[in-house]
Order: structure tokens, then C-alpha cells, then sequence
């Protein structure tokens, strides 16, 4: 009887040959005693033969899958991919039964002998599988334990299992939920063929959870995980040799990003792991000559070539739930009357044909779902005629942007008097009404003439609207509107109103890179105003138009100390801490939470210690971020919450009553909140970075060290390539101790806060900026 | 005995088992059963029942049930009523189970078992005695052992998603790594032992998928005598060894778990599955037949006893009722706080009653929250009435005063003063009108099976089209 031997097995489809061929390579050098074999998730036209690879591949086709042809339609490539695994594990099983079988994604770089896995077998194990991570993952970041739960407790990038009774059952039962359930569907617990698998420990009883950390390392267990190079060159977690490392979501493109799957880790915050990850990197492009990468999806175009859409697919798969009796006919050309047919989940009695795809069109677009609801008669003909107007030509944000900033912007007219005409929510009880209230100061302070158009603002449902316009002649527009808004609001303004005007923009934005979208909204605008360094510089990348820096004027609320503390119920030699966000502009970026953790571990006993924690809060508590926040928040005695919204005196006197104002944020426009408190002579604690470092340093206050980390999807509007700021926990504490033990140092800090603000951000610092820029503004469109 | 925490001596559950249970009042006839098998199987065993509830009749209460009873507010736990308003009565058993344990590794226990009170013993748990003194930190049993399949209820889906493990049944070890464990689960009860199913949450139990991964040596007991309920019968034949003791496909049975039982409709055997009928179970139909008889005459004993075994955290202090829709409320609006119970259940301090409905008007003191809330939740009222429009929202208010309240079982109390006034001074046509268009409505769906089929879809073609129409010209008069 010859010896057992690990079968390995990878699938892809032939645009994932570089890595395939990179794991077949670092796999034979680091176990040369594997036999491996690729399934190959694809094909080449009849006729036509695969190009060289150096060991043995099956087609898919070629497993004797009953509903081949129903699953390579109804999947995506991806899907398509996960969805035969175990007919792959069947294949083996069958023809090699005295084998271990040994399932790796062709983005793994495997670095030593697979040598856990055969004891393993021997100590009688049928089954192995390999946890995402081994401890809780709950820092905020993404994926975290929650994630895992909805999208698989085992990673399904390995799979090992040798022939026995149980494991036949269970690859049997896997493979017949693949052929239709192998998608990713949240809300039904579904996860392509990753979920099912949670439940192998129940159906397999010698199921092996492998806690060796060298195996499948990858950024869902790196936190718990320290990867190091011993002196000798070789690869190390902790005491275990590194295995195999799965590069999950490597990004060809970017090498900042060791995975576009999560936002907690990138190239710089990995340490010697760096290496590992440019040899891979490496590793691919040397495995790439183009021969297999040039080859197109064989399931992916019709027969005239035009590519499948998914949503073609979706359409299929929402139309027949079980498996369908079809071949490769099918793909000869697109099943219209399937996809035009009328849909039959909408109410019958309306006028306007809403087809299957159409509906599929509907559904994977969140901003259709909320502008058109189906479910009305009304809703339905609005998105039909929206349908026609727009889908066939959809155009992309680059041609727009490109058609936008080659237009012209109409000259300004001599001959209108030297006068602005603001405009702005002048009435609302927000930020944005602060903000433009208090820049028609400046102006008057600066002696500008001004005059005033309030729009009413829509969201904002205590604006005043008024429209007391009392001059329309003003040769400079100026519009204390965001990026997002300007266009909108130009649209309301009549033509008499803005044509020969010289507008400008007061725009904010908080992340580093400014969105496309609102690429847009520079076609009409002369020129740009920001808060700070850190918004121009994100403007400043995308346009040739000026972008001024004029920060914000910045006042201190007047509020009573004394008033503050009495309705905190704080005594008067208490210090306290004040920490305020809102829930609705994101928890992520305001990051209340560090604050509350730096809180718990400076002060694991607050009242001894004479201090207290002040959370400000409002704004709706209907994600599960906040509401675990507080219930963390409720168990310390040392912390205070106010969530609701207050009267404006209240809250000057709530920040009369604190000493300390921390703001670990990840990244501000500007930071208004920060600025005035400084301005009140209060001690702030921020992370160094963005916006509030315009008016912050290390004398006036106490910016916090922090690392760069990159923006996870979800994690704030237009998060794609951003990074922001995550401020040093360790050093938050040590200062907080420090400024809670030492009046005399909060003392000091707090006048040079206050005299700083008042000497470069008063209302008469701005204004001499604002006054300058003017008249250079009113010389220049002079005739 | 006392329910006081500081008199339970340590010594007594010290190096030892110690079994316990968490119910609400309710369910104390359930505890006394499980109690009773508990006694006789596993003797040696400190047996302990957690009360989710409040009771000032405790030593009655333990007399009844058999056991020491540790009520819910004394183990430590700072948000305890306000979980008790958050969740509902199966929600906030569910949430306080990781604290117990943490509550009696505290206090000593080298081993804990947690029984779902619908449980009964028929044989010591020996499988699990072995596998805790064995070094094991976690013993679990998972729902099914094998493929089940799609066509009845419930699927294998389902039980994926709401957990591959069950959670009436749990035993634990005291350890370093367990105590980092249940440090894990524990901080997720305050807020997230919820049923939300597209969050892929489902109370304590989906959490514990990843105990194979976070706990190191827990042991997946595939017994066939374990946990056998609905959900693995039709995998576990039940019948009776020559000397009479219960087996489960041949191995000894250790525990049923009767979970969905209706005492009077045995037959079932549980609410939530249509798989199997009781005639299916052969021998195995006596034991339900048998536990269903038992329990009626427990709760019927009890009843005789005339002690107060309603629910506590069903009422506010002042004695309203809570229907789901304020726990909702309550859960969305406040955050967690570790008020004590005369705080969160004072109805005049949550925001049920005044507070921001999210809409600005001259009607807008017309609607409660409580109001507001339940218009958001009903496509069809919303289609009636809209409330966005002062005029909308008076109808709203009106109608909602003379029928809607009753139709869904809502206290009057929620219905702002203003209304009252506003109804007596306008008991005019637009009343009468609203009320009438529900009433249509209503009845068009109660009787609706009666007609064919045509009728039945113009009974829909008015809900759906005419009574819009409808009251659209009562609110334009």
C-alpha cells in the first residue's frame, strides 16, 4: 500500500491563474511531498486548448455537476467559483479514498510543511477547518464579531478532510445547497458556501477546530496574531512557524492595502509582515505573463459576445429558485422574453410595465429604493419614466465631471456695485445656521455690504424660511452651502439673481480626498472658500479654480459654570471631562468610544479620583453602535450622559461646566466644537490630525499621536480610498491622568488656548482676511 | 432558605456541580418539574433557580418550586429593568444566562449546567460529568447531528440562523479562558440579546457559533440522548429498554426538552414545527402526553396556592399594560441606563407620551409617540391618513381615538388630552366617516373568505385604491 498523500486542490477561473500559479509554486517549495490539482471555473472555446500550467487541471465541466449549466448562468464568477468546492472535494474523494483532502484559495502563500494537518489525520481527525480568529474582534473596526457570525464562524479559504461515513454525508449535503444557495444573503443567513459550513462540528464528530496560529493568517485574526522574521529568514506567529497566509482582497493596484475586505489594518501598520506582502506582490506579477490573464470568462458573454450582465443573473435566480434543465445553448444569446417579462411581485393595477429586470434594477440600488416606492401606483410610473430617461445611457461620474469643468463660467458684470449677496440657512438651528450667521459678522465687521437670502433648508425642520432679499445687486454671490447643496441651491436662485454674479463657495468636508460626486458643483463657482489647510488641500487636487482658506470665526458660548455643574449634579472641585457628538454625523468619525475606554482604564475608580466623564449625545439611537456604547457608558459611576437635544443656553452652560473637552475623533473639517472651547481657555485633547490642527499645538493644547489607517465601506460617506486618523489610546490616558492631577498645567494650557484663539480666530482676525480677499476680489472684476 | 445572595455559603456550591435554571413567574411550573427529575437523577447536584421577575413571596415561591431562588436584581448586574423594559419576557430570561454563570463562578462553583426550565430529566447527565472533569471547558449540544432537509418546518436554514447550537442546554467549566469567554457574551446582553434575525442575531443563543472558535476544549456532544426536542425528533427514535429506562436510538436518554409544548393540545408536540404528528413518535408520544399532564397539574396547584405569579415586568408601576410596541419604543429612544425599577417603569418618564414624533404642526399634539409609531409600522394606516398634513393627522387622531386604540389593543392613556377635547368638539361627520371606512375595511377582511374569488379581489381593489380616495376627500372637506 503506497503512503498517504495530501491531495491539495485550488479553484479559480483563468483571470486568477497569477495566483494559483504563485500558491502551486510557494506550496511545492515549502511541501514538495503535496500532489496538486487546479479546477479550473471556466473554459476555452471548443477547439481551443488551455495554455501551459505545470500541474493538472480539470474543468469544471468536467466534474459531473447535474446542474452544471443551471449554476455557471445563475452564479457570478465568484459565486460560481466558492459554489463547486465540494463537488471539487467529491472528485478527489472518489478517486483518491485513502488521501487527506486539502482545500486552499488561490490567494494563499503557503511558507512551511503542511505538517499539523497530517498528524492531525493521524490522531484520527476527519475534518479540519480553521477559525476566522481564535479571540473576540471587537475594536470598532471591520469585519468584527458580529460580521464573523453572519458570514461564518470557519474560513472556508481551507478546508482538509479525509473519506469517512460523516464526511461523505456532509459534503453531499454542502454540494446540494450549492447548486442554488451559494449567495451572499445577509438577512436570510445566507454567506455563498461559507455558512453552511458553521454547522460541520455538529454532523462530523472528530471535526478538528485548528488552533495552530500559523494557519491561515489573514487580516480577520492579525490582531491576535504577531507575524514576525526570525533571524535565520524564516517566517513566525508567536512560537508556530507561519504556515500559510491568506491574502485575501490584495489589491494589485494600491500597495498601501494588504486587504480591500476590512479597515483595520494596511501596509503601515503590519511591521515586518510588509515584507511578506511586497514579496507576494512580487511573487504574482513574476507569475503573470498574460497567457492565462488575457483569456475572458467562458460563462461570462453570450454567444455574440456581449458580456452577461449579474444582474441577468439575478434576474434568473429570482425567476426559478430550484435548479433548471438547461445547457450551454442558453448562452447563445440573452433570454429577453425572461428578463422583459412584467414582473409579478408589484401590484397588477398600474398603468406603467415594470419588467423583471427593472425591478432587479430597482433592487440593487439603494438610492431607487428610496426615491420610488413601488408598492404606490404614483411610484411606479415615476420610476418607469425615470427608468427611460435614464438607464439606457447611463453616463459615467468622469464624463460629467469632464463635460462640467469644460464649461464655461459666465463673466462677471463691472458695472453691479461692490456689495455681497449671501446666501445660506440663515434660520436653521444647526451648524451650517451658526456658520453663516456668524460669516455675516465678519462681514460686518470687515465693513463689507451685504445682503441676505435665507433659503429654507428642507432636513432641517426648525429653519425659518425667509426670503428678505433686500438688495439683489450684489456683485460677489456667496454661498454658505456645501458641495452636495450648491448646485441644488443654485437651481432655486432665479436667473436675475445669479447671472454676471462672481460666486463663491464655503465648503467643508472631512475626509482628506474631496468626493467626485461633487465634482460637479465647480462648473458654476469662481472660486472656493474652506476652514482649513486639511479641506483645501482635498478641494485644492481637484480644481484649477482658487481655493482660499478662511476659517471659521470663533466665538466663546457664554455660558455659567456654576448653572452647568448644577444640573450635572457635579460638585465644584470635580474635574470633569466633556465629550460631545452627534449619533447622526456617525459615531465612527466623532469616536466617542475611545474616550469613554480611555476614561475606564485612566480612572478605574472615578469618584475616588474626582473625576467625571460628560457625554453629550444626541440624535437617534436606532443602531446597535450607540446603543452598546451606552450600555457601556451606564456601568461606570464616573460617567454622565445627556443624550437629547438642549436648549443653546443649556449647552453653553454644560461646556462652561467641564474642564478638559476630548475629542478623539478620527478626522475633522475644522473642529468648531474644539475651537471654542479653546477660546473659553478649556484644556483640549484631540487627535493631532485634519481640520484642528489649523488652530491646535503642542502649547495651546494637547494634540493626541495617532496612525493613519485606511476607510472601510460603511464607515462614512464617500469612505472609498480615504484614510483618517486613529488617535493614540496609551497616550490619551497618560494625559488625562497628567491634566486631571495638575490644575496648574490645565491652568497654563487653557490661557495660552485662549489667547491664541483670540489673536488669530476672533471674529476681527477673520475679518481682515475676508476684507483682504474682497478687494482683491472687487479690483479684479473691475472693467 | 433566603433569597439573599450573601447567605449563599460558598462551601455549599464549592467544587461541586451546581445545576440551575432561569424563568420568569410564569414558568415556575415548568421549574418545579425540572426540579423534581433534577432531585431524583443527580442528587448531589446544588440546584438553583434564577427569577427574571420581582416576587415579595419568595419563600412560597421556592417551597412551589423546590429550589433556592436567586432573584434576577441581586446578581450584579447594573442595567438589570433596563433590560427588563428593553426586551421582552423571552428576550430578558435569555439575556441574564451569562451572568448567572459569572454570578456562580464568582461564588465558587467549579462546574455550572444551565437547564431551560421546559427540560426533564430521565437519567444523570453523565456524558457531561465526564466531559467537564475530563477538561473540558464547554459542553454544547447542537440542534441536529445530521441533515435534515427544506420541506417542513423548522428547515436546517432556519435553525443555521438562529443558532447551530441550543441553548437550553449549557454547561461550563470554571476557568481562565472560560471567564474571558463569558466576558465576551455577557457584554453583548445589555442591548443586543435581541430577535432580529436579518441582523443575524437571535437572543443569547446565535453568539455561542462562535464558542468552537473563542473557547478552547469545547466539546460538541452528538449524543443522541442529549436535548432531544421538535427540532431532532424526526432523527431520534425514542423507546423503552426492557427494564423500562428511555432510549434515544438506542443510547440511555439523559433529557427532553419540551420546548413549545401547549399542554392542551399535546398532539402538536411543539408550536413550532409541522414535521411530525405525536402518532409518529410511537412509544416517545407518552412521554409528552405524560410531561403535558403533569405541568397543567403543577400550574394548577400553583393557581390553588393564590400567590402573584403574573408576570411584573408586563405593567408599569402604575399599572398599564406594556404591548410591544413601547418595549420597541423604549429600546429605539433610550439608551441604557442603570436606573432602578421605579425609574424605567414609570410611564410618565419614558417617552411614550410626549416627545418628538418626528413631524412639526399645528396638529402635531395630537399624536403621541406611541401614535406615531404604529402609523410608521402599518402600510395601510399610512395610506389613510396623512399625518405629515395637519388635517391628515387630526383624522388620524380621531379615528385612533374611537376605534384604532381598541383595534389594537392600545391603552387609552396614550391618546394625548387634546384629542378627547378635539373628538368632543367635533363629533361631526369627519368621525364618523374615518370610523366607518375602517370598519368597511375591517370587515371586508374578516369576511372575505366567504365570497368567490372575484369579490374577494374587489374587497382588495378598495383597501388598496378606493379608501385612500376615500379619506383623501374627507380630509380635503
Amino acid at each position: 500500500m503506497r503512503p498517504q498523500v495530501l491531495q491539495v486542490f485550488s479553484i479559480c477561473s483563468a483571470n486568477y491563474m497569477p495566483f494559483a500559479l504563485t500558491l502551486y509554486k510557494t506550496l511545492k517549495s515549502a511541501d514538495p511531498g503535496v500532489q496538486f490539482t487546479l479546477f479550473l471555473a471556466d473554459d476555452v472555446p471548443e477547439g481551443e486548448v488551455l495554455p501551459d500550467a505545470p500541474f493538472d487541471i480539470v474543468r469544471a465541466v468536467e466534474l459531473g455537476i447535474p446542474s452544471f449549466w443551471d449554476m455557471a448562468f445563475r452564479y457570478t464568477v465568484m459565486e460560481f467559483n466558492t459554489a463547486i468546492k465540494p463537488f471539487c472535494f467529491q472528485w478527489l474523494l472518489e478517486r483518491f479514498p485513502s488521501d487527506p483532502v486539502v482545500y486552499l484559495d488561490p490567494d494563499i502563500f503557503v511558507l512551511a510543511p503542511l505538517d499539523a494537518l497530517r498528524q492531525r489525520f493521524n490522531a484520527g481527525a476527519e475534518l479540519i477547518l480553521t477559525p476566522h480568529s481564535l479571540s473576540p474582534l471587537d475594536d470598532g473596526y471591520d469585519p468584527d464579531d458580529r460580521r464573523i457570525m453572519q458570514t461564518g464562524a470557519y474560513n472556508l479559504g481551507f478546508a482538509a478532510v479525509r473519506k469517512t461515513g460523516a464526511v461523505d454525508t456532509l459534503i453531499d449535503w454542502w454540494a446540494s445547497h450549492m447548486q442554488t444557495r451559494c449567495v451572499s444573503d445577509l438577512p436570510r443567513g445566507l454567506f455563498v458556501d461559507q455558512k453552511f459550513m458553521d454547522i460541520a462540528p455538529a454532523f462530523v464528530t472528530h471535526t478538528e477546530i485548528l488552533r495552530h496560529s500559523g494557519y491561515n493568517v489573514a487580516y480577520w485574526n492579525l490582531h491576535e496574531r504577531r507575524v514576525s522574521r526570525r533571524a535565520s529568514g524564516e517566517w513566525s506567529v508567536g512560537s508556530d512557524p507561519l504556515v500559510f497566509f491568506h491574502f485575501s482582497g490584495v489589491d494589485r493596484a494600491n500597495e498601501a492595502t494588504l486587504s480591500r475586505h476590512q479597515n483595520r489594518f494596511n501596509a503601515r501598520n503590519i511591521g515586518e509582515l510588509k515584507q511578506l506582502l511586497d514579496e507576494y506582490r512580487r511573487l504574482l506579477e513574476t507569475n503573470d505573463d498574460g497567457s492565462w490573464s488575457d483569456l475572458s470568462y467562458a460563462y461570462g458573454q453570450y454567444g455574440d459576445g456581449a458580456a452577461v450582465p449579474d444582474l441577468d443573473r439575478f434576474v434568473y435566480r429570482r425567476v426559478f429558485t430550484g435548479p433548471q434543465p438547461i445547457d450551454r445553448d442558453y448562452f447563445a444569446k440573452r433570454d429577453r422574453a425572461m428578463l422583459h417579462a412584467p414582473t409579478d411581485s408589484l401590484v397588477a393595477d398600474t398603468t406603467a410595465l415594470i419588467t423583471r429586470y427593472m425591478h432587479e434594477f430597482w433592487r440593487q440600488r439603494a438610492d431607487l429604493r428610496a426615491e420610488f416606492n413601488l408598492k404606490s401606483s404614483a411610484g411606479v410610473r415615476q420610476y418607469a419614466a425615470w427608468y427611460s430617461d435614464n438607464v439606457s445611457q447611463t453616463p459615467t461620474i468622469e464624463a460629467r465631471n469632464a463635460d462640467a469643468q469644460s464649461a464655461d463660467v459666465v463673466a462677471v458684470d463691472p458695472n453691479l456695485p461692490t456689495v455681497v449677496n449671501v446666501v445660506g440657512y440663515a434660520g436653521a438651528a444647526s451648524g451650517l445656521g451658526t456658520g453663516v450667521r456668524s460669516q455675516t459678522s465678519v462681514f460686518f465687521e470687515a465693513g463689507i455690504k451685504w445682503s441676505d437670502r435665507s433659503i429654507p433648508a428642507k432636513a432641517l425642520n426648525k429653519a425659518v424660511p425667509h426670503t428678505n432679499l433686500k438688495s439683489v445687486d450684489g456683485r460677489v454671490l456667496y454661498l454658505h452651502v456645501n458641495a452636495d447643496q450648491t448646485l441644488a441651491i443654485l437651481d432655486q436662485l432665479t436667473d436675475a439673481e445669479t447671472s454676471g454674479r462672481y460666486k463663491i463657495g464655503y465648503w467643508a468636508w472631512e475626509l482628506p480626498n474631496f468626493p467626485d460626486e461633487w465634482c460637479r458643483a465647480f462648473q458654476p463657482l469662481h472660486e472656493i472658500w474652506a476652514p482649513s489647510q486639511f479641506v483645501c488641500n482635498g478641494i485644492q487636487t481637484r480644481t484649477d479654480k482658487p481655493v482660499i482658506k478662511i476659517p471659521h470665526a470663533v466665538r466663546s458660548p457664554a455660558g455659567s459654570r456654576s448653572a452647568g455643574r448644577a444640573a450635572l449634579g457635579i460638585e465644584n472641585h470635580e474635574v470633569v471631562i466633556g465629550v460631545m457628538f452627534d449619533t447622526r454625523s456617525f459615531m465612527r468619525r466623532k469616536n466617542p468610544l475611545s474616550a469613554l475606554q480611555a476614561f475606564e482604564v485612566a480612572f478605574p475608580r472615578p469618584l475616588d479620583s474626582g473625576v467625571r466623564l460628560v457625554l453629550k449625545g444626541h440624535g437617534p439611537l436606532d443602531d446597535t453602535r450607540s446603543r452598546t456604547f451606552y450600555a457601556r457608558a451606564a456601568s461606570n459611576p464616573g460617567v454622565i450622559v445627556r443624550h437629547q437635544t438642549m436648549a443653546e443656553e443649556d449647552i453653553a452652560d454644560l461646556k462652561a461646566a467641564t474642564d478638559i473637552l476630548l475629542s478623539p475623533h478620527r478626522s475633522e473639517g475644522f473642529g468648531l466644537n474644539i475651537a471654542e472651547a479653546m477660546a473659553a481657555g478649556k484644556v483640549a485633547v484631540a487627535t493631532g490630525w485634519s481640520g484642528n490642527m489649523e488652530f491646535m499645538n503642542a502649547e495651546n493644547s494637547v494634540p493626541l499621536d495617532y496612525e493613519l489607517r485606511p476607510l472601510a465601506p460603511g464607515d462614512y460617506p464617500h469612505a472609498e480610498g480615504q484614510h483618517w486618523a486613529e488617535p493614540s489610546h496609551e497616550q490619551m490616558v497618560e494625559e488625562l491622568r497628567s491634566l486631571v492631577a495638575d490644575p496648574a498645567r490645565r491652568e497654563r494650557i487653557g490661557q495660552k488656548a485662549a489667547s491664541h484663539m483670540a489673536e488669530h480666530f476672533s471674529v476681527e482676525a477673520i475679518a481682515k482676511k475676508v476684507k483682504s480677499r474682497m478687494d482683491q476680489i472687487f479690483t479684479m472684476t473691475s472693467a | 432558605m433566603t433569597s439573599n445572595v450573601v447567605d449563599l455559603p460558598q462551601s455549599e456550591i464549592a467544587e461541586q456541580s451546581c445545576v440551575f435554571t432561569i424563568c420568569s413567574k410564569n414558568y415556575l411550573p415548568q421549574a418545579r418539574l425540572l426540579i423534581a427529575s433534577l432531585r431524583l437523577h443527580m442528587p448531589d447536584a446544588t440546584l438553583l433557580v434564577f427569577l427574571a421577575d420581582e416576587s415579595d413571596e419568595l419563600s412560597e415561591l421556592e417551597e412551589f418550586v423546590g429550589a433556592q431562588i436567586i432573584l434576577g436584581s441581586e446578581i450584579g448586574l447594573p442595567t438589570y429593568y433596563d433590560m427588563a423594559m428593553r426586551y421582552d419576557i423571552t428576550e430578558f430570561n435569555t439575556a441574564l444566562k451569562p451572568f448567572a454563570f459569572q454570578f456562580l463562578f464568582k461564588r465558587g462553583a467549579k462546574y455550572s449546567i444551565y437547564l431551560d426550565p421546559d427540560i426533564e430529566l430521565m437519567s444523570p447527565l453523565f456524558e457531561v460529568e465526564q466531559s467537564l472533569s475530563g477538561g473540558s471547558n464547554a459542553v454544547l449540544t447542537p440542534h441536529i447531528t445530521e441533515p435534515l432537509d427544506m420541506a417542513k418546518n423548522p428547515t436546517e436554514l432556519k435553525l443555521i440562523r438562529t443558532g447551530i447550537y441550543n441553548l437550553g442546554f449549557l454547561a461550563l467549566s470554571r476557568s481562565a479562558e472560560t471567564r474571558d469567554f463569558l466576558s465576551w457574551w455577557s457584554d453583548r446582553m445589555p442591548t443586543d440579546c435581541r430577535v432580529d434575525l436579518d441582523a443575524g442575531l437571535f437572543v443569547d443563543q446565535k453568539y455561542i457559533d462562535l464558542m468552537p472558535s473563542y473557547l478552547p476544549v469545547t466539546h460538541v456532544l452528538r449524543h443522541p440522548g442529549y436535548n432531544v426536542a421538535y427540532w431532532n425528533l424526526s432523527q431520534r427514535k425514542l423507546s423503552r429498554s426492557p427494564a423500562g429506562d428511555w432510549c434515544s436510538n438506542g443510547e440511555p436518554l439523559a433529557f427532553m426538552h419540551y420546548s413549545g409544548i401547549r399542554t392542551k393540545q399535546p398532539e402538536l408536540i411543539s408550536v413550532h414545527q409541522n414535521r411530525l404528528k405525536l402518532s409518529d413518535l410511537g412509544e416517545g408520544a407518552k412521554l409528552f402526553t405524560s410531561y403535558a399532564d403533569r405541568l397543567s397539574a403543577a400550574r394548577a396547584y400553583l393557581k390553588a396556592l393564590r400567590l402573584h405569579t403574573d408576570y411584573t415586568f408586563e405593567k408599569f408601576v402604575s399599572g398599564e399594560r406594556i404591548f410591544p410596541l413601547l418595549r420597541q419604543i423604549y429600546a429605539r429612544d433610550v439608551p441604557p441606563s442603570s436606573s432602578g425599577y421605579a425609574t424605567v417603569f414609570d410611564m410618565s418618564k419614558g417617552p411614550y407620551l410626549i416627545g418628538s414624533i418626528g413631524i412639526q404642526h399645528a396638529a402635531s399634539h395630537l399624536i403621541s409617540p406611541v401614535m406615531a409609531d404604529l402609523w410608521r409600522r402599518k402600510a395601510h394606516l399610512q395610506a389613510a391618513f396623512n399625518i405629515r398634513h395637519p388635517l391628515g393627522a387630526e383624522s388620524f387622531a380621531l379615528w385612533f381615538a374611537a376605534v384604532g386604540h381598541k383595534e389594537w389593543r392600545i391603552d387609552k392613556c396614550f391618546i394625548p388630552q387634546s384629542v378627547w377635547e378635539l373628538q368632543r368638539e367635533r363629533r361631526s361627520l369627519r368621525t364618523i366617516i374615518a370610523t366607518l371606512i375602517f370598519r368597511t375595511a375591517e370587515l371586508s377582511k374578516k369576511t372575505a373568505f366567504l365570497y368567490p374569488k372575484s369579490v374577494r379581489r374587489a374587497a382588495v381593489r378598495l383597501q388598496r385604491r378606493r379608501l385612500p380616495a376615500l379619506a383623501k376627500s374627507i380630509r380635503g372637506r
